[in-house]
């Protein structure tokens, strides 16, 4: 009898923690996967390689990501690293030229059955370039132009 | 007599040192404003003259204005003159608090001597004006700085045209902010000093030339102005784009009915821009304001994928306080929603705010809307039957650009489901979704604050929760001030509330499926990206830009055809740096018969130009599709595969007055002679 008394008390503690959730957990955002993860960190890698092609625009018919990509030779093969639309472009832009040896950090996805690396983050030449962020949406050189123009500014004191 | 020399000597030089015959130092700067006016209407000038005495450097003074909020930053030209020079004191654009404003001059030898105040009443315009709120964001067109911007502001534009047809802007104020180089200065935001209102057409086209105290915006021919487009649905509201080629942008223009209180006691809102980091970044929820006008709600964010919903706000000890508008409606929100940013306010109406943020330190920039949940003094109560049979509209902006609309029914309880489109191929790569089916659950609480969850099996594109927001039953989200389209109002606010993307939206009750109700004359716009480059001039740096476009034109029986404003400057659409005001639009809408609203057609957009000066672009193609919610309202977006996408809106156009329609016709006999 006590063992089950136990148990039941035990079962009536748990029972209270679950429904004892905020009033606002009614309208409380539940992230059921309807649609894949744009970007999923935890299956993030960095490959090394060199640049075989930097394509500055995609052009639709290839059926590429838009924006620009580096096609990167590594020893697993060749990688076609999507960079989006602003990280050759700006202050503080990546500057990475064919035959460079490159980093790239980011998640290998199927996009319309091609394997397509969505890059995050690219170091060159000693450089770490932030391409995207941890969710995988692409930066405006927003910060970049601000941190450059700020570095100018310092420069001229 | 020696000694009575020396004695008369002392005394002589005593007697010359204490009548100022001596050093002047010895003498205190004297400040004297000698010329001042002492009552100004808004936005005229007046002479100010300061008289310095006894100052051996002759440094002159600086002229200041007190209250900063209401004075600015620009209110004297020079800001500092020698003694007995005059300078031109400009009065602000809004009737301060108390009605004054207080100049002072300072000597620049000595900072502590100050001339005493003299006291200049601000009175209202001496010419009649209504007074019109706007908003925009977009793409600026600068090198290295192609950033995200937000504006909004209040212009007083005459009633009455001048001898040339246009309507005056008398007085105004704005708000600037792209989080990189320009922000206006707070607390007094940029003076809108002039400019014109000129409609360009019969049909309601203009231009909005605004001329402001803030040289960083504008072109380099033009600093300090700005052009807006505008496709005018009536006399109180208009589709609005900015297109004199530092930026390109997408809003509203909305006639002010008020500048104060009452409001209402509860507001539903979103807003939507770029972080410090460059990434998009939405914010949304509902809040209620007390008696003191202080602010209590629920806030959701999501910053670049990063979501954190149900925040109530604000967090104790902190306060959030409306506050008081100034005479054209500008005014501050006291505390932060969201902890960061600072925001400023315009007000519209009774249950219309647009929100910007003002902020230069935290390196971000937003805008957006707040509308009221119901009238002054009410308490709405809402629920999930809220929302019914309703079409909808989400995008994102030119930094991760993607558009989606559809229509969806409701149980009025828990479930939702509908058919939509969804263009995500510019950011997220996937093709493009063209009717999909899509369904899942739904929650509203009883202060309109909710969210549609995405089914595992039934979602639309990349979405999978959208945060709701629910308004007024009584207010049209599109055209605030409109009473008389009773389809059109009611709804709620959407905002992407998911790891997938980021943008918001709108909701409007459905009450019309028939391709064949669609019909009439129309005002249309839309905001885009596109992956065309410009092949004229410098080699391009760009690869995904933004374009707008507003236009008026005509439905009858699917078949649509337009006119308007085209804002390309990058080329992403055409490939051509196009600024057109004279672009051609035209589309043959296909029911689908599904019963759904849902109609699909490619739109011609084309142009012709005078040569040399811009060579014509190729006609442009665009699959769109369009999802109508009652006679005079549908959403459209564009569903071209990694080429260009838009979402806009086409809106019953009721037409200008005729007297409007008269100033077009005495502008274009004028030019004519």
């Amino acid at each position: 009898m006590k063992w089950r008394s136990s148990v039941v008390g035990l079962f009536a503690v748990l029972a209270l923690c679950l429904f004892a959730v905020p009033i606002h957990a009614q309208t409380t955002v539940t992230t059921k996967t309807a649609a894949p993860l744009r970007y999923d960190i935890s299956k993030e890698v960095t490959l090394t390689g060199t640049v075989s092609s930097v394509v500055k625009k995609a052009s639709p018919e290839t059926k590429m990501m838009a924006g620009s990509h580096l096609i990167v030779e590594t020893t697993s093969g060749t990688v076609d690293a999507s960079l989006g639309g602003f990280a050759l472009r700006g202050m503080g832009a990546l500057t990475v030229t064919t035959g460079q040896r490159v980093q790239v950090t980011g998640v290998m996805k199927k996009i319309r059955d091609k394997e397509v690396f969505v890059t995050r983050l690219v170091q060159a030449d000693g450089h770490v370039y932030t391409i995207r962020n941890e969710h995988g949406f692409a930066l405006a050189p927003t910060a970049r132009e601000r941190a450059t123009k700020s570095e100018a500014k310092g420069g001229q004191l | 007599m020696k000694r009575g020399t020396l004695w008369m000597v002392f005394v002589a030089l005593f007697v010359w040192n204490s009548a100022g015959c001596g050093s002047s130092s010895k003498k205190p700067i004297t400040v004297t404003i000698s010329m001042a006016p002492t009552t100004l209407a808004v936005n005229s000038s007046g002479s100010v003259v300061a008289t310095v005495t006894h100052d051996p450097a002759n440094g002159g003074v600086i002229w200041s204005c007190t209250p900063a909020v209401a004075c600015g930053s620009f209110s004297f030209l020079p800001s500092s003159t020698p003694s007995g020079a005059t300078s031109v004191f400009t009065a602000p654009p809004a009737i301060p608090s108390g009605g004054s404003v207080t100049i002072t001059a300072t000597s620049l030898t000595n900072g502590s001597v100050v001339s005493a105040p003299v006291t200049v009443t601000i009175t209202a315009a001496t010419v009649a004006t209504n007074n019109f709120v706007f908003y925009a964001s977009g793409e600026q067109n600068a090198t290295d700085a192609e950033a995200t911007y937000s504006v909004a502001g209040v212009v007083a534009i005459a009633t009455t045209a001048s001898a040339d047809g246009s309507f005056a802007v008398i007085a105004g104020e704005q708000d600037y902010n792209d989080g990189i180089d320009i922000t206006s200065p707070q607390p007094s935001g940029d003076f809108i000093t002039g400019g014109s209102l000129v409609f360009t057409n019969a049909a309601g086209q203009a231009t909005l030339t605004l001329t402001t105290n803030n040289p960083a915006i504008g072109n380099s021919v033009n600093p300090g102005m700005e052009v807006f487009a505008l496709a005018f649905a009536n006399d109180n509201h208009a589709l609005i784009v900015q297109f004199d080629g530092s930026a390109t942008s997408s809003g509203s223009y909305d006639f002010q009915s008020s500048t104060t209180a009452p409001i209402s006691t509860s507001f539903a809102f979103t807003t939507a821009g770029v972080d410090s980091s460059g990434a998009t970044i939405a914010e949304a929820g509902v809040f209620a304001l007390d008696a003191s006008s202080n602010l209590t709600g629920t806030l959701d964010v999501n910053d670049g994928g990063a979501v954190v919903t149900g925040t109530a706000f604000p967090v104790a000890p902190a306060t959030v306080t409306l506050g008081v508008a100034d005479s054209l409606g500008r005014g501050s929100i006291a505390g932060s929603i969201d902890g960061t940013t600072t925001i400023n306010f315009y007000v519209v109406g009774p249950e219309v705010l647009r929100l910007v943020d003002v902020d230069a330190a935290s390196g971000d920039t937003s805008v957006g809307s707040a509308y009221g949940q119901g009238a002054a003094g009410t308490t709405p109560v809402f629920s999930a039957a809220s929302i019914g049979t309703s079409v909808f509209s989400v995008a994102g902006n030119d930094v991760d650009q993607f558009a989606a609309a559809g229509q969806f029914t409701t149980d009025s309880v828990s479930t939702f489901s509908g058919v939509g489109d969804e263009n995500e191929s510019l950011s997220i790569g996937s093709a493009p979704v063209l009717a999909g089916a899509f369904g899942g659950t739904y929650a509203v609480n009883a202060s309109g604050y909710g969210n549609f969850t995405f089914g595992a099996a039934n979602g639309l594109g990349s979405m999978l929760v959208l945060g709701v927001y629910v308004v007024d039953p009584a207010l049209n989200i599109l055209d605030p001030n409109n009473t008389t389209n009773a389809a059109g109002e009611g709804g709620a606010l959407f905002a992407e509330m998911d790891a997938n993307l980021v943008g918001t939206g709108v909701l409007i009750p459905q009450t019309d499926t028939a391709l064949t109700a669609l019909a009439g004359p129309f005002v249309f716009g839309a905001q885009g990206d596109g992956t065309a480059e410009s092949t004229v001039g410098p080699p391009p740096v760009t690869v995904i830009d933004e374009f707008d476009f507003v236009g008026e034109g005509a439905i009858a029986g699917g078949a649509f055809t337009g006119t308007g404003v085209l804002s390309d400057p990058f080329g992403s659409l055409t490939a051509t740096s196009v600024q057109s005001t004279n672009a051609a639009f035209s589309a043959s809408f296909v029911d689908d018969l599904e019963g759904i609203g849902r109609s699909t057609s490619n739109l011609q957009v084309s142009a012709t130009f005078t040569p040399p000066a811009t060579p014509d672009f190729p006609t442009v193609t665009l699959a769109v599709t369009v999802y109508e919610a009652n006679a005079g309202q549908a959403f459209w977006i564009d569903t071209d595969d990694l080429t260009d996408v838009f979402a806009g809106s086409i809106q019953s156009n009721t037409g200008v007055t005729a007297a409007v329609k008269k100033r077009v016709q005495a502008r274009t006999t004028n030019q004519k002679h």
